[in-house]
């Protein structure tokens, strides 16, 4: 049984069965041992795959070309997703991030611009919040907007920026006004990948993999028609990305992954034996971290209520998909070595990106809880 | 009738009655003087509303299985020493039950294997259900029992009556009894929260600390998680009795939270946070005696 009752008639029947014909085999049986290209090009298949299948942005109301569905819709779809094993677009950032922040922010053209695009998955998306110098601090950061006519000109350097030499657009933070103050100096700039002036560096993980990039901004140019919001209204605008990119839909597609190695794990661990028992018990919260979108999503009526059931996703699917990373190492299976090794040293970096679990305490405590600073 | 995350308008009308009235009862007493105060006469707010009724089913009417966790969430906050719930779920599910004026409970087999655990053994007037389930007839009996030191706020007696319990009953029960649990863990979360922002320490308050904070944090996130596990229950019978094993255990661990950042005041019996801890620890107890 799902977890939410639907609120429109959607052929899940149909649905289930597309996804099932569709997942690549390989994604299902070699996933460990994909080459960075091999991952890349599956991923980007899937999202054109989704698209023709009619199933690409679900929740986004029809008028912005999603499918209009509502998010008890969105739920359900990633748990047929789940169970199918399917893979993760590599659009992820332009529809899990983008599109809400340009609806929430974004002019008629901006919206009539952008979102067909991120919608079919022509257009890969990435995220230039951090740098060097501002990780979790994300209100200093120091990469400089120049006003110059017709536009701004960006300088500085961004860092842990995934999917950059896949991306066409970047949602890039940047200081417009350095004589106002702490988070009324920033602005939000959609910056054109194909402007010269970057220069990417892909950084290599502990994992091996190579998701991440640094870029280096050398005066790249970016027109007034694409700031999303107004000008020195950056941080609102990131406060909205960051919101998307710690809720629901981002949750539940992590919970697709998430069951993928669930299901290994429980294939891994004898039955009868100690460590069975230990994955019985994450598989209980693996399927906790759906319900607790089910749940939220079911309050969003209830604005306190919402907050209360959402506040945790992040911190709750991160740190079980590392648990599930160390049972993958104890249970000592042969057959899956390659890949527990590599998601044990891959998901050290699930409670470190889009806000350390540190960062995400602190707001529970202070934001939910009234705990003071 | 389909299990759903959401109470019906009944279920939510209810739930905030209970927890009104529950509330009033408690008024400014704290959780020692919950025990100590005799709170028998505050059992007519509870019948007067009709809300001791409230599980009775009548063809499609009557509440959910998901009011009923609304319900036991709103009254087990209060950890209040009245029989309730247990007559809630007994007229739920004993016709004869049903049929009584006054508080009815049951009997489940002793965690030690002999004899029977029964809840509000010692209140006045009290009647056991021998048998719960659909069409049970037996008549109600009286109850006779020694006190059971475990949960003073479920006047726990330990006699040989065991009631005999239907798998479906059986399941609503040990849903209704981590939903309770799940009350009491937040009345163990809020006081650890509210005793962080005005306990000082080095001149400041402790729930400055991000010690103190992030303990507090992953007390709400237990809390959050135990909820959601009894409404997963509520929606899938056979996943159940793992859902609600995590659900008790998220309960106690926000239990072991709160006596830690209260320190050692958290510690002594005088405070009473092991009231609604032990609250926890027996209604655990007695879902787990039900497990086949």
């Amino acid at each position: 049984m799902t977890a939410l009752a639907p609120v429109q008639t959607v052929p899940w029947d149909e649905a289930a069965a597309w996804l099932v014909s569709h997942v690549p085999e390989r994604w299902k049986s070699h996933r460990a041992a994909l080459t960075v290209e091999e991952e890349t090009e599956i991923r980007r298949e899937w999202d054109r795959l989704l698209f023709e299948g009619g199933y690409s942005m679900l929740s986004l109301p029809r008028e912005y070309g999603g499918q209009g569905w509502g998010l008890a819709e969105e739920v359900t779809f990633h748990e047929l997703a789940a169970k199918a094993h399917a893979p993760d677009g590599l659009a992820r950032i332009g529809k899990i991030l983008a599109a809400p922040a340009l609806i929430a922010h974004g002019t008629d053209s901006q919206r009539e611009r952008f979102l067909p695009r991120i919608v079919s998955g022509q257009h890969v998306w990435c995220q230039g919040f951090s740098e060097p110098g501002s990780g979790s601090d994300l209100a200093s950061v120091q990469c400089a907007a120049r006003k110059v006519e017709g536009g701004w000109r960006i300088s500085g350097q961004k860092v842990w920026t995934s999917y950059a030499s896949d991306s066409h657009r970047c949602l890039l933070v940047g200081v417009t006004d350095p004589a106002a103050g702490r988070y009324r100096n920033l602005s939000l700039l959609l910056m054109d990948m194909a402007e010269s002036g970057i220069t990417i560096r892909t950084i290599r993980q502990i994992s091996g993999s190579m998701h991440f990039a640094e870029m280096f901004l050398d005066d790249v140019f970016v027109a007034d028609d694409d700031v999303l919001g107004e000008v020195g209204a950056g941080w609102q605008v990131a406060m909205t990305i960051l919101t998307a990119e710690r809720g629901g839909v981002e949750s539940i597609t992590r919970y697709v992954e998430m069951r993928g190695d669930m299901d290994k794990l429980l294939e891994c661990c004898t039955k009868g034996t100690p460590l069975a028992h230990s994955a019985d018990r994450l598989d209980v919260q693996v399927e906790l971290c759906r319900w607790q979108v089910a749940k939220a999503v079911s309050r969003e009526q209830d604005e306190a209520a919402f907050t209360r059931a959402a506040c945790l996703l992040k911190v709750q699917w991160s740190e079980l998909w590392q648990r599930l990373g160390e049972l993958g190492l104890e249970s000592g299976c042969r057959a899956h070595r390659d890949h527990w090794n590599y998601t044990y040293l891959e998901t050290r970096g699930v409670s470190i990106y889009s806000g350390t679990s540190e960062i995400q305490r602190n707001i529970i405590a202070e934001r939910v809880l009234g705990l003071p600073r | 009738m389909t299990a759903s995350l959401r109470p019906t308008d009944l279920g939510a009308e209810a739930a905030v009655a209970v927890g009104d009235i529950a509330r009033r009862i408690a008024g400014t007493r704290t959780l020692p003087q919950v025990i100590e105060d005799d709170l028998s006469s505050q059992w007519t707010a509870l019948v007067t509303g009709g809300w001791d009724a409230v599980g009775i089913r009548d063809g499609e009417d009557g509440a959910t299985l998901t009011d009923l966790v609304a319900i036991a969430l709103a009254w087990g906050r209060q950890v209040l020493p009245l029989p309730f719930l247990s007559t809630v779920m007994t007229k739920r599910w004993s016709p004869p039950a049903a049929e009584y004026d006054g508080p009815t409970t049951l009997g489940v087999p002793h965690p030690s294997g002999q004899g029977a655990l029964v809840l509000f053994a010692d209140v006045p007037g009290v009647q056991l259900a021998p048998e719960l389930g659909q069409s049970c007839a037996l008549p109600l009996v009286a109850v006779s029992a020694e006190p059971d030191e475990l949960a003073p706020t479920l006047r726990l007696g330990r006699s040989q009556a065991i009631s005999r319990i239907s798998p479906e009953a059986g399941h609503e029960l040990c849903i209704v009894w981590a939903a309770e649990a799940v009350g009491a863990a937040r009345r163990l979360h809020e006081e650890a929260v509210a005793y962080a922002k005005i306990r000082e320490q080095f001149g400041k308050p402790i729930g400055t600390n991000q010690a103190v904070k992030h303990q507090l944090a992953d007390s709400h996130i237990l809390l959050e998680q135990a909820e959601t596990a009894v409404l997963w229950a509520c929606c899938e019978v056979a996943q159940a009795p793992r859902a609600l094993d995590f659900a008790f255990r998220a309960c106690r661990d926000i239990g072991g939270i709160s006596v830690q950042v209260h320190g050692g005041v958290g510690f002594t019996w005088e405070l009473g946070l092991h009231f609604p801890l032990r609250h926890v620890l027996a209604l655990s107890e007695l879902a787990t005696s039900l497990r086949p």
